[in-house]
């Protein structure tokens, strides 16, 4: 019971960043119909615009210091922003000559997109994945302090695997954390173990002398709490975005008929070159938050799978539905780490596109979406 | 020709068969069928690591035997797995089916990957039965080169007479309004079946002689973006042509060996990064890639119908009706 409660809160956290992702896919297809194939580009572009302005702007490094809170969200707001520009300028360049062309014709370029994207990414930034420099140090909560001593008599025994390693911290102090690790998978991926840890074998950690955390069966990490309440507060404006306001207003019109909308006096254009924008952005955050700060890596061809998996997180909610893209991306990323912990972590990827298969067949239109009464 | 224009070339020609099966197989489900298929590469991986696997495992007696038995068995198992995608996607079409297809591609990717008989995610290495028999390298290349094209030539009068047949009529008419189809006695379900179980053989034929020429299989050889390029072949090709499919297939294929052939060996400054150590700097000869993905975006812009249109290619003389698809 309480292993299940720790796999659904890790799981509920990459939930919260296929969500982030997924959101940008169902409001692009809600609107006009496309499945954007370049949005996990997106993403993986705002991993590096935030890797960028936390490295020259701020002089982050991968195993330095703290930055400042307000650094990490000038970085988050930047690559939202970044990653917006780039989705309107891939829409205005690309997709709007091609609205008229039919679906699969935009589909192919919106896959041409996409590699265009990767393969200039492994041009310019390198192909090999960057170490994401250091934002803040990811805590547990709740935890408390014990001697070494007491720790050792009972609690690796809880776990699968204990992992032992020390930090040292600013003021020089040494400190041995504990953690238990679920078999072969990575459910602390918060805790990246590329930082500054290493790993200690029991007699080397019996040997030092240092303050240890303890923790309860149960944590949370900080990070998980941001990524939660980031997404949270996603959603809220976004609610009240497109229920509440003007533009809103104007959006449902253009999704639910294009041209009557257009008819109306709406600025078509604009209404989708908005849309793109808003779906980008949180997918940039999404890159730089998820990928960057909680993964601690940035690459040009990390946005492939989550792009993949986010996508099958839209359909699964409903294509075409924020809170179907939202509820879709927790669901998915939940039963993916519940399937990773009581199944097996290598076969996570079959499940994920299984169940969408499944989906497909028996509730085409998703959990939330409308049943358009038509055979899909 | 010194040994090397010979391997260089006779690689490349062989590999284009090979793609130019997988095109001309996709073109029977996506273009003549319509219904949007993104998961060849999954049917192509089945044939390939089916062959693999039939000249490491099977006790044939001889290499050679095993070697030949490696392509029906390809066919035949890539054509159950058309069977078993081909049938619960039968409720779904355009965008869905596309992702229910590349759904199935990536979870045979992932069970291929895990699966330690076929060598998990390093591949399996086969003997390279041809390579082995003949001495000179040369020979090697041609005895590939006669086997591949006379493989495009079977899948191609296949294809073609099908599509000239009865049955092409009615898998064109399932495209174009599958209600009225229905309505005309046309058996959906049979022909989306057998479309998906042909199209799959041809695909694993594909893979066969991919694995057998190879030498070795892994499963980023049947990558997602693989798949995409066997798709973007066919739509830019034209959908439902024979003769763009082919087109665009040699065009796609040898643009990128010309463009890393030719490509002048200029530095050209490429991104300004100071965590590289100021302005990134790359031989104009690596950023094919970059140039290839750009043409592919620009063509898409400048003839979404496709290079041959939906009509395909018709001598002055020919009388032949155009087999082609309907602008959307």
């Amino acid at each position: 019971m309480v292993d299940f409660l720790n796999y659904l809160l890790n799981g509920l956290s990459l939930g919260c960043i296929y969500a982030l992702i997924a959101v940008g896919y169902s409001m692009v297809y809600g609107i006009i119909k496309l499945i954007n194939f370049a949005h996990g580009e997106i993403y993986m572009f705002g991993a590096f615009v935030g890797y960028f302005v936390l490295t020259l702007v701020f002089n982050g490094v991968p195993n330095g210091p703290d930055l400042p809170v307000l650094a990490v969200f000038f970085a988050i707001l930047c690559a939202g922003a970044g990653s917006g520009f780039a989705a309107v300028l891939i829409e205005r360049v690309v997709y709007r000559p091609l609205r008229n062309s039919g679906r699969i014709v935009a589909l192919l370029a919106a896959l041409g997109v996409s590699l265009f994207l990767q393969n200039a990414g492994q041009q310019t930034v390198g192909a090999k994945d960057r170490t994401f420099p250091h934002t803040f140090t990811f805590q547990r909560y709740p935890r408390s302090e014990v001697k070494l001593a007491e720790l050792k008599a009972g609690t690796p025994a809880d776990g699968d695997l204990s992992i032992v390693y020390q930090r040292r911290t600013e003021d020089g102090r040494i400190r041995t954390l504990v953690e238990n690790v679920a078999a072969r998978g990575n459910p602390i991926a918060a805790e990246s173990l590329t930082r500054t840890q290493k790993i200690l074998d029991d007699s080397q950690a019996a040997s030092l002398s240092a303050t240890v955390y303890q923790y309860p069966a149960i944590t949370v990490t900080n990070a998980q709490i941001l990524i939660v309440v980031v997404l949270a507060s996603i959603a809220a404006s976004l609610y009240f975005l497109v229920q509440r306001t003007r533009f809103g207003r104007a959006m449902r019109a253009v999704s639910h008929d294009f041209e009557a909308a257009s008819l109306m006096g709406i600025d078509v254009n604009r209404v989708i070159a908005i849309t793109f924008f808003i779906g980008a952005f949180v997918a940039g955050v999404g890159g730089t938050l998820a990928g960057g700060m909680y993964y601690g890596q940035a690459g040009p061809l990390m946005g492939l799978m989550p792009g993949l998996k986010a996508f099958v997180a839209a359909v699964f909610g409903g294509i075409g539905s924020i809170p179907g893209a939202l509820l879709g991306g927790i669901v998915l990323g939940t039963s993916e780490k519940l399937v990773e912990a009581y199944f097996s972590s290598l076969y996570s990827d079959a499940f994920t596109f299984g169940l969408l298969i499944l989906m497909l067949i028996v509730r085409p239109s998703g959990l939330l979406g409308k049943a358009t009464g038509e055979k899909m | 020709m010194s040994d090397q224009t010979i391997a260089f070339w006779g690689h490349h020609l062989i590999m284009a068969a090979i793609w130019l099966t997988l095109t001309l197989s996709l073109n029977l489900i996506n273009g003549f069928c319509g219904l949007f298929s993104l998961g060849h590469q999954g049917f192509w991986a089945v044939g390939a690591y089916a062959a693999a696997a039939t000249v490491l495992y099977l006790p044939v007696g001889s290499e050679f035997g095993a070697f030949m038995l490696s392509f029906p068995i390809a066919m035949i198992v890539a054509a159950l797995f058309g069977l078993l995608v081909g049938l619960p996607c039968l409720r779904l079409r355009g965008d869905y089916l596309a992702i229910a297809t590349l759904g199935f591609s990536e979870i045979l990717r992932n069970l291929i990957q895990n699966s330690e008989k076929l060598g998990m995610s390093l591949g399996l290495s086969i003997p390279n039965v041809v390579r082995k028999s003949v001495e000179d390298r040369r020979n090697f290349y041609l005895l590939y080169l006669v086997l591949a094209w006379a493989i495009v030539a079977l899948t191609f009068i296949v294809l073609r007479n099908l599509i000239r047949s009865s049955h092409g009529r009615a898998i064109m008419a399932i495209r174009d309004d599958d209600r009225v189809a229905e309505l005309l006695g046309v058996n959906l379900t049979r022909y989306k079946v057998m479309v998906f179980v042909i199209g799959a053989s041809f695909a694993g034929l594909a893979g066969a002689l991919f694995a057998n020429y190879n030498a070795l299989v892994t499963p980023e050889d049947f990558s997602f973006n693989q798949g995409v390029l066997i798709v973007v072949m066919v739509v830019l090709g034209g959908m439902g042509s024979f003769s763009g499919t082919a087109l665009a297939t040699v065009l796609l294929y040898f643009t990128p060996v010309l463009l890393s052939l030719f490509l002048p060996s200029t530095q050209l400054p490429v991104f300004y990064d100071p965590t590289q150590g100021g302005v990134v700097y790359r031989e104009l000869r690596e950023l094919w890639q970059v140039f290839f993905s750009i043409l592919l975006i620009l063509v898409v812009l400048i003839r979404p119908q496709g290079i041959m249109g939906s009509g395909g290619w018709r001598w002055p003389w020919s009388k032949a009706q155009t087999a082609g698809a309907r602008p959307q």
